[in-house]
């Protein structure tokens, strides 16, 4: 006889069957959450409970209590470590949000020939992290770089980029824009193309010149979708931590020295995992706080999105009836 | 009365964006022209003082290639086996775990489902920097390290992913399924052959997105394999390749670098020309219809 899954009716083997289901239920969910709970779950917590407590790379455990917090209030190099990355934040969240709704307006009209001109800006989203670091070392180069080379032909001299304590940070913000502008623009380019034709062109109808339509149609209409770029970029722009791992490992003078290097080299290099797991939490806490605060940035944002519409529709509405 | 307005005023605003989107084509192509140039043009072309910005055809060679398949620093065809690998495997678990848990939660009734998903979507907030030294404890305990399951494991399942085949799974009609139901499929049939076949679009998102993790990992490999391991993936060792030439001692293998950075590059982007679609859904996790 075929069990269904279902049971239909009242039948005497309902209760069997919603045990069935259950189990079945749990059956699938197993292997993802087993994963998830050991390799995320788990891990995360240790981060919390390690921070308070005194671990060498040999796991002898010993109680810390506050201890490794208050190491980090007074670590020169961990609070310049957290001084560059608030730094590189603030130089690129900005940048990042400007280049890439500019990239994306520009590319948000339709001629024969934009489709090839799109993929050309969207290619750095298909070049992993580690190829855009290596291809930037070379272009960064002091004697054989690209940049340096039309540098010289434009009579400036030589710039040491990565190998220079004052122009490090700057080359890796450059080389962090080109592919996180591209990738957000393509994200941007997306809602563009859901801004409503008709909205624009009740606009349009009121008399409304480029600026304005792009300030009460375009913009309230993405705003969410820009909220959004602007929180996920905020939060990789504070992890940071590949191109100086790479190129720099926080040098010179650790001028490049970010909080996610800084917990890896105390915990690889220095063996401190105790204190690596306090600088990890306090990055999470970070992370944590700015997403939260961004999260209210929208809620904000998004009240003045509604009402900004509305008013449209009911523009809309007027223009269709005279129409 | 707007469209006769051919003015100046209008020409040189079209002048201007033309201007624009050719500076940026120029900005955001270059490096990706370096990188081809880089890896084809021969030793002597790379030292070239002053730089020749278009190399003539005769200083192009294919002799970087094989060198990075013969080098013993870069051991390629090994390490692409193993990136392949390391990808594919990937993407395989994800496909069905996500599947399974994401349909469990969305069509299935057991207890404690609210829980779960307030869970999941808990563990996405956490960042892999934050936790990437209590993970390489974890891994190591267990008897991972180094070993291909070492570095597959944790990006084995993804609660992003299930969370994104479950608000999927929620959109597929119950009538479907409880029709495989009553006739007379079992749970494990419903899931194969109904519901997964009806979420096609939500798993290749995913499948490119977890497909792309794995080619595309570098920090979780670099910290849970030896220095020189068999189990070196693609851009381990061209970060390490390229961290070298930061002291300046490895110039000839310059080209190398770049050969290599084109290698990892061609599978991507013709993935991205294919499923454009879905890169766009799955980078941005459904928070912008794709």
């Amino acid at each position: 006889m075929p069990h269904e899954p279902w049971e239909i009716g009242n039948c005497p083997r309902s209760r069997a069957r919603r045990w069935h289901e259950a189990v079945t239920g749990a059956t699938f969910l197993l292997p993802g959450l087993a994963i998830i709970f050991l390799c995320v779950a788990i891990p995360g917590a240790l981060a919390f409970g390690l921070s308070f407590t005194h671990c060498s790379r040999f796991l002898s455990i010993q109680w810390a209590g506050l201890y490794n917090y208050r190491k980090l209030l007074a670590d020169p190099v961990a609070l310049k470590a957290f001084a560059n990355t608030l730094r590189y934040v603030a130089v690129f969240v900005p940048l990042n949000l400007v280049i890439a709704l500019t990239i994306s307006l520009l590319l948000n009209r339709e001629f024969r020939g934009m489709k090839a001109i799109r993929s050309v800006y969207f290619v750095p989203v298909a070049v992993s992290g580690v190829v855009a670091i290596s291809i930037f070392r070379f272009l960064f180069d002091r004697d054989y770089g690209p940049i340096n080379a039309a540098l010289g032909t434009l009579g400036f001299e030589k710039v040491p980029w990565l190998w220079s304590e004052h122009w490090a940070m700057w080359a890796i913000i450059a080389l962090a824009l080109w592919k996180s502008a591209a990738f957000f623009s393509l994200i941007l380019l997306a809602a563009l193309q859901d801004v409503s034709a008709d909205l624009q062109q009740a606009a349009v109808v009121d008399g409304a010149g480029p600026v304005a339509r792009f300030l009460h149609v375009t913009l309230p209409s993405i705003w969410g979708v820009l909220m959004t770029v602007l929180i996920l970029s905020s939060i990789g722009a504070f992890r940071v931590f590949e191109p100086m791992f790479v190129l720099t490992k926080g040098g010179p003078n650790d001028a490049t020295q970010t909080i996610a290097l800084q917990a890896y080299d105390t915990a690889f290099t220095g063996g401190e995992l105790g204190y690596a797991c306090a600088i990890s939490f306090a990055l999470l806490a970070v992370i944590l706080v700015v997403t939260a605060a961004m999260n209210k940035l929208t809620a904000l944002g998004r009240g003045r999105r509604s009402v900004a519409i509305a008013m449209e529709r009911r523009r809309l509405g007027e223009g269709g009836r005279r129409a | 009365m707007r469209r006769r307005r051919r003015t100046p005023r209008q020409q040189a605003a079209t002048f201007v964006y033309g201007v624009l989107l050719a500076a940026g084509v120029v900005v955001f192509g270059f490096p990706l022209y370096w990188m081809v140039r880089g890896a084809l043009i021969n030793q002597a072309m790379w030292m070239r003082v002053p730089l020749v910005w278009l190399p003539p055809l005769k200083s192009l060679s294919l002799e970087a290639f094989a060198a990075i398949f013969a080098s013993e620093q870069f051991r390629m065809s090994r390490v692409l086996l193993n990136t392949a690998l390391v990808a594919v495997f990937m993407m395989g678990f994800n496909v069905i775990f996500d599947c399974m848990a994401g349909f469990a939660l969305s069509k299935m009734r057991l207890p404690g489902k609210g829980l779960v998903l307030a869970a999941l979507l808990t563990t996405i907030m956490v960042p892999f920097e934050g936790m990437m030294v209590p993970l390489y404890l974890t891994v190591t305990r267990l008897g991972l390290a180094d070993t291909m399951l070492g570095i597959i494991l944790p990006g084995a399942a993804s609660a992003f992913c299930i969370v994104l085949m479950w608000r999927f799974f929620n959109t597929v009609p119950d009538e479907i399924i409880e029709a495989a139901a009553v006739d007379g499929a079992s749970w494990g049939q419903i899931l194969f052959s109904v519901a997964m076949p009806a979420a096609a679009p939500a798993i290749a998102t995913i499948a490119v997105f977890t497909f792309l993790a794995g080619w595309e990992a570098f920090v979780w490999p670099l910290l849970i394999t030896d220095p020189q391991s068999k189990f070196d993936v693609l851009q381990k060792v061209l970060a390490n390749a390229t961290y070298a030439s930061m002291g300046g001692t490895t110039q000839t293998e310059w080209a190398y670098l770049m050969a290599t950075g084109l290698i990892s590059t061609l599978p991507v982007l013709a993935l991205f020309l294919l499923f454009q679609r879905f890169f766009i859904a799955g980078l941005t996790g459904g928070a912008v219809k794709g």
